[in-house]
């Protein structure tokens, strides 16, 4: 078990090195230079065309943008293992400090909305399937659909105009990730503070998700309880319930446990739009604000940690089936 | 007075090409401790017969549709219908008066928990106890139907055990209550012949140490011949002969037992001299069974009046009944 996870971890280090190597080259490939749009935003001051060349070019050297592209990611790398990101190109902070500051808000926000959908979906998914083609499954499949195809801007709009003071109700604060008094608050205080905060952006990401999933635990329950060892478990005189809770849904749930390694990261990239929308300071904005701003050093890294959370949360997918299911084990057959 | 008596159970299949009658009236009597062999070719209904006495028919499509199924519950009280039982009701009676065993030991147990856990289940729900004094009934029985070293094995998952190991489970999880019935679908099919010897004769074993009446659902007549002491026949949902097993192998009376007998390949006579007899023709569709008797397709001898009315099951010699009007050579 140790060596196998030795072995993949070691793994993820080529793998991250491919990533970083093409999103490096990639992010050249926008038109735009940080030194060009640097200069442009300060077009006033720079009167001539002459004084605003020399300022690009001043900056390119400051940032080493002179240099040849492989030279750059070579400087890129060695700095990273030193876990160096370097430093933001807009404001000059260290880039650790601002993903330090993002990335819990941003965890915070996903992993709360993979627990709800779980939670929600894999009972709803194996309710429909022990009546399957009943009102019930035919009611929830109606919803789930209705819901799977709202575009997630959409709803993120309509529940701040109806539920965040817009023009209704005013019951959810639509921006931040906590209120600008918030660190005047006991921790209970604070924590209900961001929990309030987190509601609408939190539904915006559950609900297409929740389709989805209870949808494919619908299926996979299905798949289950057709199989011999139900009708095995019903000769045995269990209850129904019995049957289902026990029997049925250890089994469904073992698809479900690879869906997770990949729900983390389809989240991340959704959480960028609700992100921007409402206003939380988290990676999703960050990453986006720095796209804009073609801050290298801000993006490289976002890059890189969303890479490194998606290879681990693939990972801990893989040990989780080992724990669901016992014909899966790590070692090797003797 | 017999332990089960089944009068004129009925299991129809509701789908969209049309109902199809997978079980259509047939009766039978099963005493206490008798082992009766149900034999038949694939598609004849009596693997649904067979989940019809435990009300396991997959619903839907299926359901039981008629008839009564009347159980001796106790020495001296009248017989009950199981299926009048309400499914709380029934729920005591599978695993624990009637159990049973199915044909693929693969699929038939759940690969994500241990056979422990599995037989100890039957064990908690129908006879209870503390953990520990169910775990050490499941060790007994394991070691009961022939596992070595069952306090090891118990704590395995199925793909640890081997196809025949697998079935032993299975029968140990069937017998952990000691049930009076033991209700085996094609038990030995999916195993190679030297482990079908070693289940049937462990089977028989077990029958007479616990007394218990065993139904052998097959498709096999060597397993019929080695075990059974009564048979029926069953062709297209219905009975076509039943007998004591002797009298059937000795003298089929139907022209159905009669062909599937000598479809037997025969061991003595020089491979390639004799071409192997067969039945011809398949099993008639049984959305759409023809008027008269449902076996008239297939029959050699058949006659004007057997595609007018079906022949009723009656009994032409001693204990020995057959579904044909031209019963015999």
């Amino acid at each position: 078990m140790v060596t196998y996870l030795l072995k993949r971890i070691l793994l993820m280090v080529p793998t991250l090195f491919g990533i970083t190597l093409i999103t490096f080259f990639v992010i050249q490939l926008a038109p735009g230079d940080p030194a060009s749009l640097k200069a442009q935003s300060g077009t006033d001051a720079l009167k001539s065309d002459q004084m605003a060349a020399e300022v690009i070019e001043e900056t390119k050297k400051l940032y080493g943008l002179d240099r040849p592209l492989y030279v750059q990611y070579g400087i890129w790398l060695t700095r990273l293992a030193k876990f160096d990101f370097g430093n933001s190109y807009r404001d000059h902070r260290p880039v650790i400090s601002k993903i330090g500051d993002a990335l819990p808000i941003t965890l915070t926000l996903n992993i709360l909305t993979i627990l709800i959908v779980y939670l929600i979906s894999i009972p709803l998914g194996a309710y429909s399937a022990l009546k399957p083609r009943g009102a019930g499954d035919k009611l929830s499949a109606l919803m789930l659909f209705i819901l799977y195809s709202l575009p997630n801007f959409w709803v993120a709009m309509m529940l701040i105009v109806l539920l965040g003071g817009g023009d209704y109700l005013n019951l959810f604060p639509i921006a931040g990730f906590t209120s600008d008094n918030a660190s005047s608050l006991s921790l209970i205080g604070w924590l209900g503070n961001v929990a309030w905060h987190l509601v609408l952006p939190v539904i915006c990401l559950t609900y297409a998700s929740l389709a989805f999933l209870s949808r494919f635990s619908r299926a996979s329950m299905l798949d289950v309880i057709r199989q011999d060892y139900i009708r095995t478990a019903r000769a045995k005189g269990l209850s129904e319930r019995r049957v289902i809770w026990k029997h049925a849904l250890r089994n469904a749930l073992i698809p479900l446990v690879t869906l997770m390694g990949t729900l983390l990261p389809s989240l991340l990239a959704g959480s960028v739009i609700i992100e921007q929308i409402f206003a939380i300071p988290g990676m999703g904005r960050l990453g986006f604000e720095s796209v804009l701003s073609r801050d290298y050093p801000v993006i490289m890294a976002i890059a890189f940690i969303s890479a490194l959370l998606t290879l681990v949360s693939v990972l801990v997918s893989d040990v989780l089936y080992v724990v669901i299911d016992p014909r899966i084990t790590f070692k090797r057959r003797a | 007075m017999a332990l089960l008596q089944v009068e004129n159970l009925k299991t129809h299949f509701f789908t969209d090409a049309g109902v199809v009658k997978a079980v259509d009236g047939v009766s039978f009597a099963l005493d206490k401790g008798e082992t009766l062999g149900v034999v038949g070719e694939s598609g004849c209904g009596k693997t649904m017969m067979a989940l019809s006495l435990l009300r396991l028919v997959p619903d839907p499509p299926g359901r039981i549709v008629g008839g009564r199924m009347l159980y001796q519950l106790t020495q001296t009280g009248g017989p009950v219908d199981l299926l009048l039982l309400n499914s709380r009701q029934m729920q005591d009676i599978r695993g624990k008066r009637l159990a049973m065993i199915f044909q693929e030991p693969m699929t038939s147990l759940n690969p994500v928990f241990t056979i422990g856990n599995q037989i100890g289940e039957a064990i908690e729900l129908h006879i209870g106890g503390t953990k520990r004094e169910v775990k050490e009934r499941a060790i007994e029985t394991l070691g009961l139907v022939g596992i070595a070293s069952p306090e090891r094995r118990v704590n395995d998952y199925p793909h640890q055990l081997s196809g025949g190991q697998r079935q032993r489970a299975m029968i140990a999880m069937a017998l952990s209550c000691r049930p009076d019935v033991l209700i085996a679908d094609e038990p030995t099919t999916a195993l190679d012949v030297t482990i079908q010897a070693q289940i049937l004769e462990l089977i028989a074993g077990l029958q007479k140490k616990f007394g218990m009446a065993v139904i052998l659902v097959t498709h096999d007549f060597g397993v019929i011949a080695q075990v059974t002491r009564r048979v029926i026949v069953m062709y297209a949902g219905r009975f076509v002969e039943e007998g004591l097993t002797e009298d059937v192998f000795a003298n089929p009376l139907h022209p159905y037992t009669q062909g599937l007998l000598k479809a037997i390949p025969p061991l003595r006579k020089a491979p390639g001299k004799a071409k192997l007899a067969t039945i011809s023709g398949t099993v008639p569709n049984l959305i759409n069974l023809p008027r008269g008797c449902t076996f008239q397709d297939r029959c050699p001898k058949v006659q004007p009046r057997c595609r007018i009315e079906e022949p009723q099951l009656e009994e032409k010699e001693k204990a020995h009944a057959v579904r044909c009007y031209f019963p015999g050579r």
